[in-house]
């Protein structure tokens, strides 16, 4: 639907090779992008090319899955910087309806104490003091011993059990795979930076490593502690991957039941602890 | 799938951390979130409503995200970008609000009337990439082509046949095949830009 009329529809519209190239993507091909394509693709969208770079960057939108979605975020990210902004009253009256706004207000709430309820609260407060002069180290000992994210290597000699039934991709124009809804695992973008931190953790005594991981290995909540076992051709992707910013990385939880024939290839397993495998993503 | 990387600065938090705090209700995350997103927010409403209703939609967009505890953030899938998924969610939001006012202005009496009361519909979300949804749109672009514009789109895009190559088929010569080329793309686009005005800038 369409309710805003199009300004001045009678005007034809300017040839936009950007966008005709993406139309003509036809999704064959996945390969992730180097940071190179990634800088070529930008510029382009960018208009800031040479027309020999402009058509390598065509001919890359149009072969390239990846390509072309990337080119329609900056196009979006680009049509709506040049929009106009968000006016003043109204960004106030939609922050001003925020949940943290309101916190301001509710400060006052000490001024309807009758004067027969402040013994009672002085005692609350006092045994909240000694709770946390005494409780909060206790727990912050246990939490740190127990909330860590051990990290160890795999080397997985027979990758069968890691083709996915999704990775396959037709040629021609038949009918495409459909999208797998309910899958084993995840395939997600993770910053070079926290990647490295794990591949480092794995080389220090004590093979504990930062928490910034847990976003992406989408944690059940069972308060157990993670061990993530990551697969030595992840870590082999990894070291020469050069400047990317980010890395697709696909993850198994090796609990899943769908995940049992995916276990025997990583060894013996910890007893205690949610259980992650990192591999490629094909 | 493909770059969650908006924005952000090197020193910012992610998408991913970004949506993680306002989930985890972090003070100061909704404002960080608005930051970074209420134009992106603003441009697609305003692709796709009339102008006298922009800012209704928008203040009432984010009411629902707040009243349903930021229930979108939840569904949106990790290591997809946020903007795409932000767009989508804003053009269902904002052709549900068209709907309801239509409903709104219906003569009194009939079943339109119940409907108020039946469960409110969730928010579409779809794990079908971007990409795939675009190209339907430019095949319905295609559609409402004439025979001849369809033909020299199909040559060019899903053929990919060079001009001449074309010509050869059309029996025309390149300098008419060059104009007629040139305008039957300029037209697919205008009406590809009709049903996606997202990804492109707003005219003057």
């Amino acid at each position: 639907m369409n309710a805003r009329p199009t300004d001045g529809s009678d005007e034809p519209e300017a040839v936009d090779p950007v966008m005709l190239a993406v139309l003509a993507n036809r999704g064959r091909d996945a390969t992730p992008l180097t940071s190179d394509q990634e800088r070529l693709l930008d510029d382009w969208v960018a208009g800031r090319l040479a027309a020999e770079e402009a058509g390598r960057a065509a001919a890359l939108a149009k072969q390239n899955t990846l390509a072309a979605e990337r080119i329609l975020e900056r196009r979006l990210l680009n049509a709506a910087a040049e929009s106009p902004s968000v006016p003043r009253d109204l960004t106030a009256r939609v922050l001003a309806a925020s949940p943290s706004a309101k916190v301001a207000p509710s400060l006052g709430w000490w001024r309807s104490l009758g004067r027969w309820r402040w013994p009672g609260l002085a005692g609350a407060v006092a045994l909240a003091a000694i709770v946390a002069v005494v409780g909060v180290p206790l727990w912050q000992q246990a939490l740190q011993g127990s909330a860590t994210i051990e990290v160890a290597m795999a080397t997985i000699a027979d990758r069968t059990a890691l083709f996915e039934p999704s990775d396959i991709r037709m040629r021609g124009p038949g009918q495409q795979p459909g999208p797998v809804v309910e899958q084993r695992f995840r395939d997600v973008e993770v910053p070079t930076s926290i990647l490295k931190g794990l591949l480092a953790a794995t080389a220090a005594p004590r093979r504990e490593a930062s928490r910034e991981i847990e976003p992406y290995l989408s944690l059940g909540g069972d308060g157990r502690p993670s061990h993530v076992i990551v697969d030595n051709a992840l870590k082999a992707k990894i070291e020469a991957g050069g400047s990317a910013e980010r890395m697709p990385v696909r993850i198994y939880d090796l609990e899943d039941p769908r995940a049992a024939d995916i276990r025997p290839l990583v060894g013996s397993l910890p007893k205690g602890r949610r259980i992650y495998l990192l591999t490629l993503k094909p | 799938m493909t770059l969650p990387r908006a924005p952000a600065a090197a020193t910012e938090p992610s998408d991913i951390e970004l949506v993680d705090a306002v989930l985890r209700a972090t003070p100061g995350a909704v404002e960080a979130f608005y930051r970074r997103h209420s134009q992106l927010i603003y441009h697609c409403i305003r692709a796709r409503a009339d102008r006298q209703d922009v800012d209704d939609i928008f203040q009432a967009f984010f009411e629902r995200l707040m009243a349903r505890d930021w229930r979108v953030l939840q569904l949106w899938q990790r290591g997809t970008s946020l903007p795409m998924y932000l767009a989508k969610v804003v053009r269902n939001f904002t052709i549900d609000f068209h709907r309801a006012r239509r409903r709104r202005e219906e003569p009194v009496g009939g079943t339109a009337e119940l409907e108020p009361f039946a469960a409110p519909q969730a928010e579409t979300i779809s794990a079908a990439s971007h990409l795939k949804e675009l190209r339907h749109i430019g095949v319905r672009a295609w559609a409402i082509l004439e025979p001849r514009d369809r033909k020299l789109i199909c040559d060019r895009l899903h053929r990919d046949l060079d001009n001449d190559a074309i010509a050869r088929r059309l029996n025309v010569s390149a300098g008419t095949l060059r104009t007629a080329m040139s305008r039957a793309q300029a037209r697919y686009l205008g009406q590809v830009r009709q049903l996606a005005p997202e990804f492109f800038p707003e005219r003057a």
